[in-house]
């Protein structure tokens, strides 16, 4: 087809009904009189026809709902969200977020944080039953438990159980057995009883006595408190132990004290 | 008499205006609308839900003073001012040519969503109509796609009655060209 043919702009203009009735009228009468026009504005009727034809679009599933999503600025000023309640129920969330925030920065600093003092006359009863279940204690993970314990010692970690608060890893080799139990929080020095002495372990400050003819270190290990209960003769193994068991240093970047804050409330929520 | 109706401070934005819509029912009502024209005028579903994002940050400046009227006229202002402006953009600033990485060279799968629109829409319509130049594309649409008489196509695009009914002719002529 002549493109030169399809140049006269009166025919789309004829198609849409935007003639003048005067230009209207003078183009009827060249319709009338060339069947060249009446092909050419056939032509460009069908291409109209085709392009009217087209069905809508439909978006992707869910495109609109991510676009409210993406635009938050956007969508912040909302007249629907301008409402007194609504502004009421946003202040109040953005309130209880700051407050929680605080909350956990508090206790990742430091502020509430759990103070321990071991119950060791209770350790001491258990380390004597160090492969049963019983006293509130439950078997737990090796994997989880190896973890917690000291990093390097003689003897092998053959059992570990868990109560509510305290955890206990049971080593042993052929002279005898020890147990080292993990408590979260730092050691409250403050209250522990008379007859101990204050020592140092592997950088570590800890505190040391005998009872019912066993050897007791308690260490405090940053964020847990370890207390290692092992017979008189095995003293030697208890210490290397106690100055082996894994220290929390205690970061000041905003990420550590967030992550203690988290580790803190969960303890004082209870979960 | 002293009244105890609460008086609404000055601070306070005023009420959601009668007649207008919310950014949520104009998504919702006309979500479709606004898509399938921002699909003829872009070609593809990659740059129409561009424009698209776009257009709902306009609406959402806009409705503040939006007055109530045609509605789908309105979108379709911002959508083609929107269009338009980004292709003004694109000529300014050219993209930078892609060399000889294959993976750039391979036209890249299909999402389903493009795959589904492919089995439901006459490709070779729409790919006719994206070799228009946007000027002619944009008068196009807002004739044969949103249904605009001339006058308020010339008032959406700023150009004289004149230029429109150029702009359409020379459109659905070089579609004609094109489609044999």
């Amino acid at each position: 087809m002549n493109d030169d043919r399809l140049t006269d702009d009166r025919l789309s203009a004829w198609l849409d009904g935007e003639l003048a009735p005067a230009e209207r009228a003078e183009l009827d009468d060249e319709l009338a009189r060339s069947a060249q026009l009446r092909a050419d504005i056939e032509a460009i009727s069908a291409v109209r026809g085709l392009v009217r034809s087209l069905p809508p679009v439909d978006p992707p599933f869910g495109f609109f709902e991510r676009v409210g999503r993406t635009a938050p600025r956007a969508r912040a000023s909302r007249p629907s969200i301008r409402s007194r309640a609504a502004r009421r129920r946003l202040v109040g969330s953005v309130v209880a977020v700051a407050a929680a925030w605080l909350l956990i920065l508090g206790f990742g600093a430091g502020v509430g944080a759990l103070r321990v003092v071991p119950p060791l006359d209770a350790l001491a009863d258990r380390h004597a039953t160090a492969y049963a279940a019983g006293d509130g204690y439950t078997e737990m993970r090796m994997a989880d438990a190896e973890v917690l314990g000291p990093a390097r010692g003689d003897m092998a970690l053959v059992a570990a159980w868990h109560d509510a608060t305290v955890v206990q890893l049971v080593y042993a080799d052929s002279g005898g057995t020890i147990s080292v139990f993990r408590q979260r929080g730092s050691l409250d020095g403050d209250h522990l009883p008379a007859g101990g002495a204050a020592m140092a372990v592997g950088g570590m400050a800890a505190w040391s006595t005998e009872m019912h003819e066993l050897k007791v270190v308690v260490v405090d290990a940053g964020d847990a408190v370890y207390t290692v209960v092992g017979a008189m003769a095995n003293t030697d193994h208890v210490v290397s132990m106690a100055g082996a068991v894994p220290l929390v240093h205690r970061s000041s970047s905003f990420w550590s004290i967030t992550r203690r804050g988290v580790d803190r409330v969960g303890d004082t929520v209870g979960f | 008499m002293y009244s105890f109706r609460r008086r609404r401070p000055l601070s306070e934005p005023a009420p959601v205006r009668p007649g207008v819509p919310t950014w949520e029912a104009v998504a919702r009502e006309h979500g479709r609308f606004l898509y399938s024209v921002a699909y003829r005028l872009s070609g593809n579903h990659d740059d129409a839900q561009d424009l698209v994002q776009e257009v709902m940050m306009r609406v959402q400046r806009g409705l503040a003073t939006y007055e109530p009227g045609n509605l789908e006229g309105w979108l379709a202002r911002i959508t083609t001012n929107a269009f338009l402006d980004d292709r003004r953009r694109r000529a300014r600033r050219p993209e930078a040519p892609l060399g000889d990485d294959p993976d750039r060279l391979l036209a890249p799968a299909p999402s389903v969503d493009e795959a589904l629109a492919a089995t439901q829409l006459p490709d070779h319509i729409q790919a006719a109509i994206a070799t228009l130049a946007p000027d002619f594309r944009a008068a196009l649409v807002l004739c044969d796609v949103v249904g605009l008489p001339y006058g308020e196509i010339a008032d959406q695009l700023g150009v004289p009655v004149g230029t429109v009914r150029s702009r359409i002719h020379r459109a659905r002529a070089q579609l004609r060209e094109q489609l044999g």
